[in-house]
């Protein structure tokens, strides 16, 4: 009996992203002791993937390539904010760019405006998401990112738009009802549902990734 | 807060979308241990990570990772704490390590370091009793801010009350003689019920009190279970959905632990909301 190949197993590969999130806390270990080249491997890891969701947040380049300043400068100086409790440093760092992205957004745009313009936007962005070649600075393997992209898509439409109004738009659940005209429990079952379906169809994804 | 509700909020929770209240409430029940809970909370944060994940990577312009070195570089330590509070002093070289040699006299030098030992020590047991005496009076500032704010809470639910927006209600037990045993405080506009309840039966294990959502011409819809150890009493937030409309009541069914699709009883508990 052949030994199963250490790349075969779904749970092998679903832990690509787990052994990033090892080396990942190994820097940001350092980095809470001053280590400027940990924060530098940490900075060149994830700058690229930070960058995109100021982007997709702000849709304003100045305002985007501040946003990853300030996010970085936060890492620097409060890596020991990070909660290992929360999740892998990979979410903490994404989650925190999303919420710098979201204040700066809403400090431009009024709420009324933000919401009008938000159902514009997701409804007529149709991001053409593809696995393309990644610049320096990406910690997901085009692989990966490919499977992620297909488990997004898989979403129906009214799954998938009250998640990214929450996500990217920042809309509480209680504005994305009033913004969408429906009832606030049918979105926040639509959240519940939505983020389980994700959650599901990556893991099938990932076993699929064997055959 | 039981873990059905914990998890029910964990999605805003992640997004920071929760009034300071709800966020208060699952932090602590996170903090209390609830292992389940805290898995569902890694995994929901993962997962709204993955909407990011799926975006397409931006390459940063050189000037940003030129920025970034000289912020880190100018900026120093990462944390302010480690920054030294005394000049470093080399007993090897028996100099001060900052200034030239040249510009003090040795013992002018080693006095002045003596000095500034002393200020420090000093400085920090200073700082110590009057951050004592600081947290005390912060102590009795908070206290008096907590009075005076649930004195301004308790006038406005009256305020709500009277305005209709909170509705009151008696859970009452379907025995003879129908005591009360527990409360329903309905809020129209959140369309939330706060329910309490109070001296129930002990039940034998494997079974639960499960709280049913009653409507008119509707299936009995699930709100939520007291945990057998809680059966006594117990408080719980529930959601009502808007097919209830404003007029539905509110059972307490005894039941075996599993839940179930259908009341596997008659209400024991039973108040009507309108």
């Amino acid at each position: 009996m052949q030994p199963a190949s250490p790349r075969s197993s779904a749970a092998t590969r679903a832990s690509d992203r787990t052994e990033a999130a090892l080396c990942d806390e190994e820097l940001l270990n350092a980095i809470r002791s001053g280590d400027e080249v940990a924060f530098q491997e940490f900075y060149g890891r994830h700058k690229s993937d930070v960058f995109g969701l100021c982007l997709r947040v702000l849709e304003d380049r100045r305002d985007a390539e501040d946003v990853l300043l300030e996010v970085f400068w936060e890492v620097w100086r409060r890596a020991d904010r990070y909660d290992p409790a929360r999740g892998s440093p990979r979410t903490y760092l994404m989650l925190l760019t999303r919420s710098r992205a979201i204040d700066r957004h809403r400090e431009r745009a009024g709420l009324r405006e933000k919401q009008a313009q938000a159902v514009t936007e997701i409804r007529s962005r149709r991001v053409e998401l593809a696995a393309r070649g990644s610049p320096d600075g990406c910690a997901l393997a085009d692989e990966t990112r490919a499977r992620i992209i297909e488990a997004v898509q898989s979403l129906d439409e009214k799954q998938r738009e009250p998640l990214e109004l929450a996500f990217f738009e920042g809309l509480t659940h209680r504005e994305i009802a009033q913004t969408l005209n429906s009832p606030l429990g049918t979105i926040k079952t639509r959240i519940r549902k939505g983020l389980a379906k994700l959650r599901t169809r990556l893991r099938e994804l990932d076993e699929r990734g064997d055959c | 807060m039981d873990c059905r509700r914990c998890q029910s909020l964990l999605p805003e929770y992640v997004l920071d979308h929760l009034t300071e209240d709800e966020r208060d409430r699952v932090t602590h029940h996170l903090a209390g241990g609830c292992d389940e809970c805290r898995r569902s909370l890694l995994d929901v944060g993962e997962t709204w990570v993955l909407l990011a994940d799926a975006l397409p990577p931006a390459s940063v312009p050189s000037h940003i990772d030129a920025a970034i070195c000289s912020r880190i570089a100018q900026g120093g330590a990462a944390s302010d704490d480690r920054r030294p509070v005394i000049a470093a002093f080399s007993p090897e070289q028996d100099e001060l390590a900052l200034g030239d040699r040249r510009s003090f006299p040795r013992l002018a030098a080693v006095l002045a370091a003596t000095i500034l030992v002393a200020l420090t020590i000093g400085g920090v047991a200073w700082l110590s009793y009057s951050r004592g005496r600081l947290d005390e009076w912060q102590e009795t500032a908070r206290r008096a801010g907590d009075m005076e704010r649930l004195q301004s809470e308790l006038s406005q639910a009256d305020e709500l009350f009277k305005g209709g927006r909170l509705h009151f209600a008696s859970l009452r037990d379907t025995g003879p003689g129908s005591t009360v045993r527990g409360y329903v405080v309905w809020d129209r506009m959140s369309r939330q019920v706060h329910f309490y309840v109070f001296d129930l039966p002990l039940l034998p294990e494997g079974r639960a009190w499960h709280i049913w959502l009653l409507g008119q011409d509707m299936d009995p819809i699930p709100a939520g279970m007291l945990e057998p150890q809680a059966g006594r009493a117990g408080s719980i937030l529930i959601d009502v959905p808007s097919e209830l409309g404003d007029k539905f009541r509110v059972a307490v069914v005894e039941g075996p632990q599993e839940t179930s699709p259908a009341p596997a009883a008659e209400p024991w508990l039973t108040t009507d909301v309108e």
